[in-house]
């Protein structure tokens, strides 16, 4: 009786990880302003594990990054990414890498490293290569941003900036804003970039 | 002798004779890259910016879909066009890696430049001198699996014939007819068009759905498909088509960008539906005589009203994803065989 039991639960166990891999989520059409920020926990490029709970009470920045997307890698290039961060001490900036391991933009962490400091990246890169923290965001390009604030609830979803001339950095708006104690105008925007390669 | 024009009126009835575009009409170098080339090309009656892709890669529609961006041309160092700007021919599809998915062009495209005008009438000149020439900036991306962002300095003599009067065959300025006549439409506009009407009602599960019903009219669907411009206040999900004896019936799901504002009470969708062709046996067609028949987009914005929903019925629901549905049901023939087992035992 009791084998029957452990087999039974085996078996569903199974059936949940299989389903999971034979019948992956499809992206999430919209990851809305207002909902609760998705929990996750994703390794650094270290191994170490970084939680988005650990940062409960600050604010948060995620970028969606890919060194092999052209547009992801001009941002970085002209450091936007990092300047906008650094306007803002008090909050945390990190990047999740969503690409597939099977695909050729997948970037070793040895290289991704050498990336990030011929660009003055210093903030986590994290490791996403199931997809599962993307699909869970709804996270389409690279670059795609989201601000999260310290309740942990999506106040941004969108692009970096406006890329028209003259230029807007909704980041650094959404970031100003809440120092201000208001919520980010626009709150969302089309992102712009490559597709994340899932 | 005094009805007669006085001699300048003469000279500006001849000038726009003696500074038009040729009849084939006219075309700017291509600046190339691996991915793509592009030019600017132009008649007595306006401009185009065309594209050839290499086989795979592909340019955006007005809405690049989840990734992308569209075309983006600044003619801000020849005066004469300021405003002038990029229309676009009903997209396609593209479905990318995790569900995502693009909407453009493969292969050639000319994206139409509005306002659709005498050119000469926009362009200064003078007597007896050549058009100046069209300038331009291009910022494009281009995409297969990757994308490669690209700019190009675009330039265009509208008074060289230069490539202008055969390109595969077909003058520049029969290629920009074409590709103006093929622009998606205003049903009103379109003989044999259907009835064409877009309303919100709630969907399942709590959700927003659109339902956009074209009926009536003599064109028939071969490959529709229905396109969105990005709204501001919305993300919509790929449009489910369904087929009836009276039309085509597409449901598209809907969702609020942003939950902490109050949800309109109506807004505007701007639609753009594709794959329509006339029927060979419709003696209204004008093109039929040469066998294909021709491609026909229809495009039209409509203000819906919004269904009343409270705010936390749009939040997702708690309803079966369908990754667990398998699981599920294996566990769930798994508890039966189970119950099943310890009814007989305890029976015993």
């Amino acid at each position: 009786m009791k084998s029957f039991t452990q087999l039974a639960h085996s078996i569903t166990l199974a059936a949940v990880v299989l389903g999971g891999v034979v019948l992956p989520q499809p992206v999430q059409a919209v990851l809305a302003v207002g909902q609760a920020a998705p929990a996750f926990e994703l390794q650094d490029l270290d191994g170490k594990t970084v939680s988005l709970a650990a940062f409960r009470g600050k604010t948060v920045v995620l970028e969606w990054i890919n060194p092999n997307c052209p547009v992801s890698s001009d941002y970085a290039e002209r450091k936007v990414m990092t300047t906008t961060g650094a306007a803002h001490r008090e909050i945390v900036w990190l990047a999740i890498n969503s690409t597939n391991r099977t695909h050729g933009d997948f970037v070793e962490p040895a290289a991704h490293k050498a990336y990030n400091q011929k660009n003055g990246i210093a903030y986590p890169v994290l490791y996403d290569s199931s997809g599962d923290t993307g699909r869970a965001y709804g996270a389409k390009t690279t670059p795609h941003m989201f601000v999260i604030d310290a309740t942990g609830k999506v106040v941004y979803n969108g692009a970096i900036d406006s890329r028209s001339d003259p230029n807007t950095n909704y980041v650094d708006g959404a970031l100003t804003a809440l120092a201000a104690g208001k919520s980010p105008d626009p709150s969302t925007t089309k992102p712009v970039g490559c597709s994340v390669k899932y | 002798m005094r009805f007669l024009p006085h001699p300048s009126a003469w000279l500006a009835l001849a000038l726009p004779l003696a500074v038009c575009p040729p009849a084939g009409g006219a075309a700017g170098p291509w600046v190339e890259n691996a991915e793509a080339r592009a030019r600017l090309i132009g008649d007595a009656t306006g401009l185009g910016l065309e594209f050839e892709l290499q086989p795979g890669w592909h340019v955006y529609w007005k809405n690049s879909g989840d990734a992308g961006y569209p075309p983006r041309i600044d003619f801000s160092r020849t005066p004469a066009l300021a405003g002038a700007s990029l229309l676009f021919p009903a997209p396609r599809r593209y479905d990318l890696a995790g569900g995502l998915v693009s909407f453009g062009y493969e292969e050639h495209v000319i994206y139409p430049i509005a306002p659709i005008t005498p050119i000469t009438a926009r362009l200064p000149t003078v007597a007896g001198e050549k058009l100046p020439a069209v300038l331009a900036r291009l910022d494009y991306l281009v995409c297969r699996a990757e994308c490669i962002p690209h700019t190009a300095e675009l330039s265009l003599d509208l008074d060289s014939d230069r490539e202008g009067s055969a390109t595969a065959g077909v003058a520049t300025a029969a290629r920009l007819a074409a590709a103006r006549e093929a622009l998606p439409k205003d049903p009103g506009s379109v003989a044999g068009a259907p009835q064409v009407s877009v309303r919100a009602e709630p969907g399942p599960a709590s959700s927003l759905v659109l339902v956009l019903q074209a009926t009536g009219g003599s064109l028939r669907a071969a490959g529709t498909d229905l396109f969105f411009e990005a709204h501001p206040f919305f993300a919509l999900e790929r449009p489910e088509l369904s087929i009836s004896d009276d039309g085509l019936y597409f449901r598209v799901s809907f969702r609020p960008l942003d939950e902490t504002k109050p949800m309109p009470a109506t807004t505007i969708f701007a639609w753009t539906l594709t794959g329509l062709e006339r029927a060979l046996a419709n003696p209204d067609s004008t093109r039929s005589e040469g066998g294909d028949p021709s491609p026909v987009a229809l495009a039209g914005s409509a203000r819906v009203e919004i269904p009343h929903l409270r705010t936390s019925d749009t939040r997702p629901t708690s309803g079966l994803r369908p990754g667990l549905v398998l699981p599920l049901l294996v566990a769930g023939v798994l508890l039966a065989l189970f119950t099943l087992h310890r009814f007989r035992n305890r029976r015993a």
